[in-house]
């Protein structure tokens, strides 16, 4: 061959490898064009198979340009990587295109046996090789072997650059195939549809593959398994049973798994037996997640012959399917949060409504004055939807032997939904709250009641340890309703449901009562909520006993300090009294005695008769004056004595005896029998039954109505609270019509009467004396009805 | 029947009194004899003998209750009734000693009742 032939050659092989088109149409117009030349009567390009060591015949041309590839494409397997992939040049048809190696399906070898072969390789690796080939020996010049390794040089250069450009491609496929993933799973995409719908830039391995995902089950989702591509369902089946064997293996796997079929059939799992006649990879990926496994992500790549092209997978693409574990293991978590945001948000919207609920209810309580209408707060707001939409509850009050007393009774149904309050008409809303809250619960009708009478509680050790507990702590328990139901199953009609929440209602000091309500849709947090709230009706509750017993003490102290008063004015009055009304006496005798006198010498029927007459009368009424006032206030010499009250009160009202059946009074005498002596002054105490009787004959005289008039007089003894000091009681009652209001505090005020006649002074004798005798004395005043006198006296005098 | 009336000795300090009760009582047939405190009392009673001693037990000088026990202790036999403004005295265990207790008052038909009924006690057979 001439130089200048080669060098013309040489550069139109050079134009055509680093023309613009494909590898292998550049490949087979460089072939063409070498046969045309006579270079070789037949030429042929093996090239190395990308993914590993096998050749495959991928280009063949002749001189005549008829040469057709055959089909299917020879493969060669290399048998070993020390091997060279060529022998040195020279030898004819280096290994492994050797005769003996030549598959029977490589018609083209077949056909031409004789040749020689050219490596495709530069210093870092190897491309395939360049046949030249012949149906019969033939020799190549060794000048020209020379000329065709430079070309052999330039068509390496192609194929490397071929090579290095699709590579790039494939990476820029895979990039862009991973941003569109993550753009979904970005998009709010859930991940069902990521893999139905795979992106067009997914690589090939996915249209040929069956893929699982599996995500764990943990405290708060259940497991989730998702099944995409493949319709075979005998295939599914398998894969389906390959995942299951390898299920618990994988919880903690941190790094791809890839089972192929050496190391499958290795495994002693059965599960494999089968698999590979469908399948060529089972490959299992972690989804990591700090520092856990979220779940996998597992592919069953089809065996197909497209598919077997893929094999072996190389490093990168399981790097490209870790990555996606990864996004999704992302997404997942992400996912995940977001649900815990959202549910903890909602939560805390709830919460947030019922801290408002709570404070406004906690205000309602603080300023509620009855012990009823804290109860019927509490139960309000239990029943309200929103508060704590128990379905029902009641309250049982405790009594000291622990039967029950009132019974109020809540219903959801009558509590109607508050409106939900706006910042200006926060103070009204409460109000308006408190309204509602108080219609939702209502006393137990009263035939409702009758059923629950005789409700005991029974005594507490006999009652579910959960109940005792509750009442010990003051704590709201949930308990089941069977156990509740177990004190009474009467409680079964007001309580429907299956969990029952038994709330005491105490402050400081010892449950008042129980309330019980339906807790089926309380949980333990709610139940933090209604402790809350329940110890703000205890503390209202012992707000309003503070208050109650201070109004007690300030009413006592109020008694004392007026009775107080009205002994010092009587001391100081009696003293004056005492003065005036001696000096008065004296003058008075001599006055009235001399008018009688007088009036006795005075002729009958003369007008001095009656005025004499007057005089006297005059001075009769005034000496009455005069020894009351005495009688008040002289210092009384006492003579205290065992005295039996009821022969006392029998010796008085005998007095009365005719006066009675004068006026029609009725006299009614109730007296305890074994009343014990009483030490007094036997005369002092008659005075005080004789004022008694004497005011209340005046009351009973004084009406109108005719009706029959009575006095009824009880005695009876008790031992006196506070000082434990045993007493005797008297009471005088009478049905005259009582005192009006605006007397009555006057009533045991010296000279006061409502009387035409007396003196005012028969009620303040009476104080004074009981006094003295260290014992008490009060009116129970019931205006239109009568009064009933109570006197208290000490059986012993200290 | 007696021959000779009863001597009644009234004391009081207040001379109006003395001269309604003396009056009223001579009325009734006694003779009366005043004294306007309990020394002179005492002293008419041991010079002029009365048959009974009405006494205002509050006087200047020797109460009422002083001269009375003074009286006992001279004659106890001579009845002595007790007046005073005060109208339950008698509680007071040192008036036990008299023979009646009376409230004074205008109407002197409890005091003559009173001194009929010690006189007749007294005296039986008159």
């Amino acid at each position: 061959m001439k130089s200048q032939q080669k060098n013309e050659i040489l550069s139109k092989v050079i134009e055509i490898s680093s023309a613009d088109s494909q590898i292998s149409d550049r490949l087979t117009q460089i072939a063409r064009f070498l046969c045309l030349k006579g270079v070789a009567p037949t030429l042929a390009f093996y090239l190395l198979h990308p993914r590993g060591r096998r050749l495959v015949l991928r280009i063949a041309a002749d001189s005549g340009g008829a040469l057709r590839i055959p089909a299917p494409a020879c493969t060669y397997r290399l048998p070993a990587p020390e091997i060279p992939l060529c022998r040195p040049l020279g030898t004819l048809l280096p290994n492994p295109l050797e005769p003996e190696n030549t598959p029977s399906h490589d018609q083209l070898l077949q056909r031409h046996p004789h040749g020689w072969c050219l490596p495709l390789a530069d210093e870092t690796r190897a491309y395939g090789i360049m046949a030249l080939l012949n149906g019969q020996p033939f020799s190549v010049p060794s000048d020209s072997i020379r000329f065709l390794q430079v070309i052999c040089r330039q068509i390496t250069l192609a194929l490397r650059s071929s090579m290095i450009q699709e590579r790039d491609r494939l990476l820029v496929h895979q990039l862009k195939f991973l941003h569109q993933i993550g753009a979904r799973l970005n998009a709010d995409s859930d991940i069902e549809s990521i893999f139905s719908q795979l992106p067009d830039s997914a690589p090939a391995f996915f249209a040929n593959s069956l893929s699982r995902l599996h995500i764990f089950a943990t405290d708060l989702h259940p497991a989730t398994i998702m099944d995409f591509g493949g319709h075979d369902p005998e295939q599914q089946a398998v894969a389906d049973r390959v995942s299951r064997s390898q299920s618990d293996r994988v919880r903690f796997l941190s790094h791809p798994l890839v089972i192929d079929r050496r190391n499958g059939n290795r495994s002693d799992n059965n599960a494999y037996r089968e698999f590979f006649s469908h399948f060529l990879l089972h490959i299992i990926l972690p989804l990591p997640s700090r520092n856990q496994n979220l779940g996998t992500l597992e592919f069953f790549l089809i065996n197909t012959p497209e598919s077997r092209e893929l094999l072996p997978l190389d490093g990168e693409e399981l790097e490209l399917l870790e990555i996606l574990a990864v996004h999704l293991a992302a997404t997942i978590e992400r996912t995940r949060t977001r649900d815990q945001l959202a549910t903890a948000s909602r939560t805390s919207l709830l919460r947030n409504r019922q801290l408002t609920l709570l404070h406004q209810i906690k205000n309602a309580l603080l300023a509620a004055n009855t012990v009823e209408r804290i109860i019927r707060l509490t139960l309000g707001a239990l029943v309200s939807r929103e508060g704590f939409a128990c379905p029902a509850a009641l309250y049982i009050e405790c009594g000291d032997n622990p039967i029950v007393g009132e019974v109020f009774y809540a219903l959801s149904a009558a509590a109607p939904a508050a409106a939900s309050p706006t910042e200006n008409d926060e103070l009204d809303h409460g109000e308006e709250l408190a309204r509602q809250l108080l219609t939702a619960s209502e006393k137990l009708p009263e035939e409702a009641r009758k059923k629950l009478i005789g409700l005991t509680l029974p005594p507490l050790e006999t009652t579910p340890p959960r109940f005792q507990q509750a009442l010990a702590d003051g704590k709201p328990v949930i308990i089941p309703a069977r156990l509740a139901f177990s004190i009474d199953s009467r409680l079964e009609n007001l309580l429907e449901g299956q969990k029952i929440v038994i709330i005491p209602l105490a402050g400081q000091e010892k449950a008042s009562g129980l309330i019980m309500g339906v807790a089926d849709h309380i949980s333990e947090d709610d139940l933090n909520y209604i402790t809350l709230f329940t110890d703000a009706a205890g503390l209202a509750l012992d707000n309003i006993r503070l208050y109650q017993r201070l109004q007690d003490s300030l009413a006592s102290l109020n008694n004392a300090q007026m009775r107080l008063a009205q002994s010092e004015k009587l001391v100081a009055l009696g003293e004056m009294a005492t003065s005036i009304a001696h000096e008065i006496k004296n003058p008075l005798v001599s006055i009235g005695g001399f008018a009688r006198r007088l009036h006795r010498k005075i002729p009958d029927q003369s007008r001095e008769k009656t005025y004499s007459r007057i005089i006297t009368k005059e001075i009769e009424r005034l000496e009455g004056i005069v020894n009351n006032v005495l009688s008040f206030s002289r210092p009384e010499v006492e003579d205290y004595t065992p005295h039996d009250l009821n022969l006392l009160i029998r010796e008085t009202t005998d007095l009365f005896t005719r006066e009675l059946k004068k006026r029609q009074i009725e006299l009614q005498l109730d007296l305890l029998p074994d009343l014990p002596p009483v030490e007094c002054d036997g005369n002092q105490i008659k005075q005080v039954l004789i004022n008694l009787l004497n005011n209340s004959i005046q009351a009973l005289s004084d009406r109108k109505d005719g009706e029959r008039g009575f006095i009824r007089i009880r005695s009876s003894s008790f031992s006196e609270l506070e000082s434990r000091r045993q007493a005797a009681l008297i009471e005088i009652e009478d049905n005259g019509g009582g005192i009006q209001e605006s007397v009555i505090h006057d009533i045991f005020n010296p000279f006061f009467t409502t009387k035409h006649e007396g003196t005012g002074l028969g009620l303040t004798i009476c104080y004074r004396i009981i006094l003295n005798h260290q014992g008490d004395i009060r009116l129970h005043n019931q205006i239109g009805r009568g009064v009933t006198v109570i006197i208290t006296l000490p059986l012993k005098r200290q | 029947m007696r021959e000779k009336p009863f001597t009644i000795l009234v004391a009081d300090d207040e001379e109006n009194i003395r001269l309604l009760y003396s009056e009223e009582l001579e009325e009734e047939g006694y003779k009366v004899i005043a004294a306007a405190d309990g020394e002179e009392a005492l002293t008419k009673v041991v010079e002029l003998k009365p048959d009974l001693v009405v006494m205002d037990i509050k006087m200047p000088g020797i109460s009422g209750v002083d001269a009375l026990i003074k009286i006992k202790e001279i004659d106890r036999n001579l009845p002595v009734i007790l007046c005073s403004a005060y109208s339950d005295y008698k509680q007071d265990f040192s008036t036990w000693a008299s023979d009646a207790y009376v409230v004074k008052a205008a109407n002197l038909d409890e005091l003559k009742k009173a001194i009929a009924e010690v006189l007749a006690k007294r005296y039986p057979d008159s």
